[in-house]
């Protein structure tokens, strides 16, 4: 099994960051959390780390509400610029959104694995980041 | 001979005598005769003469008759040639009159064909005539079951139209809930989750530094709930408040009642204010709103102003029928409307990373602008500026 190295938050809001922190914290995951504002923030990483496998994230943790660029416009983005990855990125949207219309929308994206709806357990951290 | 020459020559005298008497006889009678005779040629004579006369008489009449027929031969042969002139052009009327009885046989052809295609005619145009009545009695069929189409579509249209008013009425309330549903989910849920979760933390903690830590973050969690509710408190008066006071407000006083407000910013940035109210000076609006939209659109520019470029901002207003259009241009950041269209106007999005960027007074603005059903937009070039457009209706 490939261990994951890199873990990405992309999200916001303060509270629930430093709350996942906290909670990853206490999961077995080893590897680096870099956290994002929002997804502008996020893909320019993307972006200054392409071919740097090492740096590049294994697995992204995704808000949908977030300034400058949302977590849709990063999906647009990254849809048009994933297959110049050679590492795979999971994608989870974690969202506080209980709109049945964006759920419906992130379903018919393969890139998003799942849509995780806040607040998340740390039972479900546990679970994902066991997965990985 | 003796006795007989006795006896003859008696006889004889006797008729001597005889012959005598009868000489005599004859001498007188040819005396008579004579002088008849002579009468008659003195008649004669005389005749004669007459004749002579009537010779010279005749000679001179023959003359006359001789000048005369010379008048009729002269005459004659004039005639002739007279006569052959008009057998000339005898002949030549008749060769025409040969041509014309051909003409007029062929005319007399001719005139029988048209008859015969003028019989034909009539009889076609009395079909015509009878299609014609026919097409005629269909046409005015036509007409009746045209007015009762036109009567029909007008119904259509009218409830094709109340449909239309319906639906545009129910894909506004639609869009509102959709835009309500998002608000609960994005805008209040998050504070809420992070408020539980903190809860949750708080329980779980044994170490009093830790708890006290995640004390003040539940302080300011639940204060970000308290300012979300208390925005969409307000968006929801300025939505339920039907009663609201339109007034004859001057646009120049409240621009600069605005200014006045953030005139510590204005001179920070050394804006220049471009200001026109001259083509539609006054609005019928709510003071309040009018004010929170000046606040808005002059803060966003200010907020959100190029580095290092003069900012101009430039406001002004048009009549347009019975609309006032207000606009309000600044030279700043510009926003990227082919990404961010549908979120500019929505409550806590937020396009640049500024500090004090918080996504509500765009999302109030229209909010308050639609109340008074006017409308709000915006054009935009990134790195050129933003113009924004609010139109007040019913102004006149």
């Amino acid at each position: 099994m490939i261990k994951i190295k890199n873990l990405w938050l992309v999200d916001d809001d303060e509270i629930f960051v430093f709350l996942t922190k906290k909670t990853i914290l206490k999961t077995s995951f080893e590897g680096n959390v870099t956290v994002f504002n929002n997804g502008k923030q996020a893909l320019d990483a993307l972006v200054n780390n392409k071919g740097n496998d090492e740096l590049l994230p294994g697995i992204i943790f995704l808000d949908l509400s977030m300034p400058v660029m949302d977590g849709w416009g990063f999906l647009e983005e990254f849809i048009l610029m994933k297959h110049k990855f050679e590492v795979p990125i999971t994608i989870y949207i974690v969202s506080s959104s209980v709109s049945p219309h964006e759920i419906e929308r992130a379903k018919g994206m393969s890139e998003v694995l799942d849509f995780i709806i806040k607040p998340v357990s740390r039972e479900r951290f546990i679970e994902i980041i066991k997965d990985l | 001979m003796a006795p007989d020459i006795n006896k003859t020559f008696l006889e004889q005298a006797n008729e001597l005598i005889k012959v005598n008497e009868e000489l005599a006889f004859q001498n007188s009678e040819k005396e008579k005769r004579s002088s008849e005779l002579l009468l008659a040629n003195k008649e004669l004579l005389y005749q004669n003469e007459e004749k002579e006369k009537r010779a010279a008489e005749l000679i001179l009449a023959n003359k006359e008759l001789q000048f005369q027929n010379e008048e009729k031969e002269k005459r004659a042969a004039e005639l002739i040639l007279a006569n052959m002139e008009l057998a000339y052009q005898n002949e030549e009327k008749e060769k025409r009159a040969a041509e014309l009885l051909i003409a007029n046989q062929e005319l007399l052809y001719q005139n029988e064909e048209k008859e015969k295609r003028a019989a034909e005619l009539i009889l076609a145009n009395k079909e015509f005539h009878f299609q014609n009545e026919e097409k005629e009695k269909r046409a005015a069929e036509l007409i009746i079951a045209n007015i009762e189409l036109a009567y029909q579509n007008d119904e259509k249209e009218k409830r094709a139209e109340e449909a239309v008013i319906i639906n545009k009425e129910l894909a506004r309330q639609k869009k509102q809930l959709e835009d309500f549903c998002n608000i609960i989910s994005h805008n209040l849920r998050a504070p809420l989750v992070n408020i539980s979760m903190l809860v949750d933390f708080i329980t779980e903690s044994n170490d009093e530094g830790e708890q006290s830590l995640l004390r003040e973050k539940l302080t300011i969690a639940t204060g970000n709930l308290n300012e979300v509710f208390n925005e969409l408190v307000e968006s929801l008066q300025v939505k339920q408040d039907l009663d609201i006071i339109s007034e004859k407000l001057s646009f120049h006083d409240y621009l600069n009642k605005v200014c006045e407000g953030l005139q510590g910013q204005i001179s920070k940035s050394h804006a220049i204010m471009d200001i026109d109210f001259s083509s539609a000076p006054l609005v019928n609006f709510p003071a309040q709103y009018l004010k929170s939209i000046f606040h808005n659109f002059i803060s966003n520019s200010l907020k959100y102003q190029f580095p290092d470029r003069q900012l101009i901002i430039k406001v002004k207003t048009i009549q347009k029928n019975s609309s006032i259009i207000l606009s309000v241009e600044d030279n700043g950041l510009g926003i990227d409307l082919s990404r961010h269209k549908d979120n500019l106007f929505k409550i806590r999005k937020v396009f640049h990373e500024h500090p004090d960027a918080k996504g509500f007074g765009l999302f109030i603005t229209k909010t308050q602008v639609e109340a008074l059903d006017g409308q709000i937009w915006v054009e935009s070039v990134v790195e050129k500026g933003s113009t924004f457009f609010v139109e007040f209706v019913n102004q006149i």
